[in-house]
């Protein structure tokens, strides 16, 4: 039987139109919920009207409805499934924002060039390189601040004059004319307009459109094409070649633009496309340069406008800068193989293969022998005629920072933190232990002051009696990131370093080492 | 784990695209007793459905705490973690962010990395010896993110395949739930996410989870016993299943309560397409 009241609440949904969904939604009410036993309700027939006309019996029992996950259940799983994708969007946001690996910084070594006979130090910092005065002034970088007023390259002029010489239907006393605005035109602004009004002027005096075209097209080749490897320089980690006469500074990017730049204007004399990017530097040899690329390839180029001399595949990419020496020229690659060539037609002498793995350091040639290490952990002595192995020597890590060679001693350095003395002859240890130098070793060690001077990673820089391995007073800390190698100048009395950070320090290395000026990079 | 992935790649030559897969592989081989356990908890607990709607049948609107714990009991006694199949991807994490460690140090193509990974490896020569490191695998730079699209495409579709054999396919009972619309969500996101990812993380990463994920669809293609229904790819929203019938249906003369829940189901199962009406009518009693 109906619970009482129910009579009330029952009329009172009687009023709904929607009759029959009502009453049984009234009737899921707790208290009225009808047991499973009870009868039909019934109702007097003429308080109801079913749609269909049939009989007023209703049935109140609730019909089944869905039945939902208990709430203690599903909060739970809603949880967890939210979770679980909270997280994940989070790592995809995570993903988006540092997905991509750190790019290159560069560690190319800071050197002293005497142009005009004034020193200027030429100090890198990822793709800028800075020619710096004596007092720390910038004199000039490259690339410059303002791409469109850096002036296109000698090289890309002369390519435009020929053009205006090669278009026969312009006269002499136009071309002249013309061939002096080229000189003014930049990569960029309103000199490239001038030039193009100009050339485009020439109608006036007879000249052909299609002639005209080919000045311009050459014209934007050329801006467009310095322009772009301008901003593509990346990072500079070879070391940069220097002209004999010091005017000329030759720089490989990790981009691949090679670049030969004024020493005293930083502008640009020629550039050039070498489609792989360059970690080893550039070796001069009178008008010849030479560098490796990581397309695996050696090439020899004219050292005034670029032009390819010769080139050599060798088997791995080309990471260190080759070694000049005696008319040879010796590559390294990080395959493991050393290769010598002749210098002058590019043919092979000899390839030593016997290294383990990789090698990324450049080979020192002293007195008819090549000592380069490898990552295989050892420094190998290899006869400079035939590339056959003399001895090898084994450090705990691998040997990448530039080895020196004083008479009969070879002074290396690995990454497991330590330097060695190494008697030149057989191999041998010299010093009673290996110096400790606290932390990887990538930089290049210098012979200065009288002493060996290296440059651990973690920026203390030492200086090592030869003979007894012994440090000749206490460390300099730099305090920061040191990759570059070293470079001395003044007989050994000025050395360079080179931090990660915007910085260049000079010590003096005569006595014990000691920082004698610090100057701040341009930003 | 980096010397064991150079270690690797030594052996097969430097190539450290291999490496990856053998890796790969390896790592599925070990965690399957994880991933056939729940493969199980999902059958089972599609097994359950039914059972779990019995129950909450009975106790609906009389008592919920104890349907609730009758429900966790009927889960604990089947061995079903309700949870769900995110747990397995939870756990792969570390392994993640450790081979995207690896990769970044070994394959980086700034030779500042090379250092940092000279430090990390082990005195063992053999593992000395392994670098450089080739980073190329057929056409892709595994140190760089894919940039052919093929990679990422590779992880989304197998990752959908992968969620749609994995989610129990929604029953009478749990369809329009919460738990379903979940899971249905997750059949999209997760794999949409992991095809952004595979975009900005190196391809060498994007490998991992393809090779992951094609192992996984094969073994547990064999684990069901090559049952799947590959019609099921491509539905958005399932058609609720007719629940299975396990139990023999309860003669009439048992006890009038059973009697009711009998008759009431050939209606439930009657009026499942009309279910989504309201105001269902009931016909004479």
């Amino acid at each position: 039987m109906q619970a009482p009241g129910s009579a009330a609440v029952a009329a009172k949904c009687a009023q709904n139109e929607q009759f029959v969904t009502r009453v049984t939604n009234c009737a899921r009410h707790e208290h009225l919920a009808p047991r499973r036993d009870a009868g039909a309700i019934q109702l007097p027939a003429s308080s109801l009207q079913r749609r269909d006309g049939g009989d007023s019996t209703l049935d109140l029992r609730p019909s089944p409805v869905h039945p939902l996950p208990t709430p203690a259940v599903r909060p739970r799983r809603r949880r967890a499934g939210f979770a679980a994708l909270a997280l994940l969007a989070a790592g995809a946001l995570l993903a988006a924002a540092c997905g991509r690996p750190p790019g290159p910084s560069g560690w190319a070594a800071p050197q002293r060039v005497e142009v005009n006979g004034q020193a200027t130090i030429l100090v890198a910092r990822k793709s800028h390189l800075f020619s710096l005065d004596s007092s720390g002034a910038e004199r000039w970088r490259f690339p410059a601040r303002d791409k469109n007023a850096y002036p296109l390259s000698r090289a890309g002029q002369d390519a435009v004059k020929a053009k205006i010489d090669a278009a026969g239907s312009i006269p002499d006393g136009q071309k002249s004319a013309l061939k002096s605005t080229v000189g003014g035109t930049t990569l960029g602004g309103p000199t490239v307009k001038t030039l193009k009004d100009a050339v485009n002027a020439t109608s006036s005096a007879g000249a052909s459109s299609s002639d005209r075209k080919a000045i311009i097209s050459e014209v934007d080749a050329r801006t467009t094409e310095e322009k772009d490897a301008l901003g593509n320089v990346e990072a500079l980690y070879g070391d940069i070649g220097v002209s004999p006469d010091g005017k000329t500074l030759y720089v490989p990017t990790f981009g691949g633009g090679l670049w030969a730049l004024d020493a005293d204007t930083g502008e640009s004399i020629w550039y050039r496309d070498m489609k792989d990017g360059m970690v080893g530097g550039v070796s001069v040899g009178g008008d010849t340069i030479y560098v490796g690329t990581k397309g695996k390839r050696v090439y020899a180029l004219d050292g005034s406008n670029g032009d390819v001399r010769w080139t050599a595949d060798v088997d791995g990419e080309v990471w260190a800068t080759p070694t000049l020496e005696g008319g040879a020229l010796y590559v390294t690659s990080l395959k493991g193989s050393v290769y010598a060539f002749d210098a002058a037609s590019g043919t092979q002498k000899w390839r030593f293969g016997g290294a383990g793995s990789g090698i990324a350091s450049k080979a020192v040639v002293a007195d008819g022998a090549v000592y380069v290490g490898a990552f295989d952990n050892k420094l190998y002595a290899l006869d400079a005629s035939d590339g056959s192995e003399r001895w090898s020597f084994s450090a705990d890590n691998w040997f990448w920072a530039t080895p020196v060679v004083d008479g009969d001693t070879v002074f290396a350095a690995s990454l497991d933190g330590r330097v060695y003395a190494i008697d030149a002859s057989d191999g041998t240890a010299r010093w009673p232990a290996s110096f400790d130098a606290g932390a990887p070793v990538r930089s290049g060690l210098v012979l200065a002051g009288g002493g060996v001077v290296v440059a651990a990673r973690d920026g203390d820089v030492f200086k090592i009696d030869p003979g007894s391995g012994q440090a000749q007073g206490p460390a300099v800390a730099i305090g920061d990131r040191v990759y570059a190698s070293l470079s001395a100048a003044d007989q050994g009395a000025v050395v360079y370093v080179s931090p990660a950070a915007n910085t260049l320090y000079v010590l003096d290395v005569s006595g014990q080492p000691a920082i004698t000026s610090q100057f701040a990079l341009p930003q | 784990m980096t010397n064991l992935l150079v270690a690797l790649a030594r052996v097969f030559g430097g190539n450290f695209g291999i490496a990856i897969i053998i890796f790969t592989l390896g790592m599925r081989f070990a965690t399957w007793p994880l991933t056939a356990s729940q493969y199980r908890a999902s059958r089972a607990m599609s097994a359950l459905q039914p059972k779990v709607q019995e129950l909450q049948k009975k106790y609906k609107g009389k008592d919920p705490k104890k349907l609730q714990a009758e429900t966790m009991a009927l889960y604990r006694e089947a061995g079903v973690n309700p949870l769900g199949c995110v747990f397995p991807m939870l756990i792969q994490m570390p392994i993640w962010i450790a081979l995207y460690q690896v990769i970044r140090l070994s394959l980086g193509t700034a030779p500042e990395s090379l250092i940092t990974l000279s430090q990390r490896l082990y005195p063992i020569p053999f593992v000395h010896t392994a670098v450089p490191l080739s980073n190329r695998l057929l056409i892709w730079d595994l140190g760089q993110p894919d940039t052919t699209y093929i990679l990422p495409v590779i992880v989304g579709i197998t990752m959908y395949v992968q969620q749609k054999m994995i989610t129990p396919a929604p029953t009478a009972a749990t369809a329009n739930s919460q738990q379903a619309q979940t899971q249905q969500m997750m059949t999209w996101m997760m794999p949409l996410m992991f095809f952004i990812m595979s975009l900005n993380f190196p391809s060498g990463l994007a490998l991992y989870w393809a090779v992951s994920q094609v192992a996984g669809i094969i073994m547990q293609y064999f684990y069901m016993g090559r049952t799947f229904d590959w019609k099921n790819m491509l539905t958005i929203n399932p058609q609720p299943q007719q629940p299975q019938r396990r139990a023999p249906r309860p003669q009439p003369a048992l006890v009038p309560a059973q009697d009711e829940e009998a008759e009431e189901h050939p209606a439930a199962a009657a009026g499942g397409a009309r279910r989504k009406r309201h105001g269902r009518r009931r016909g004479k009693r």
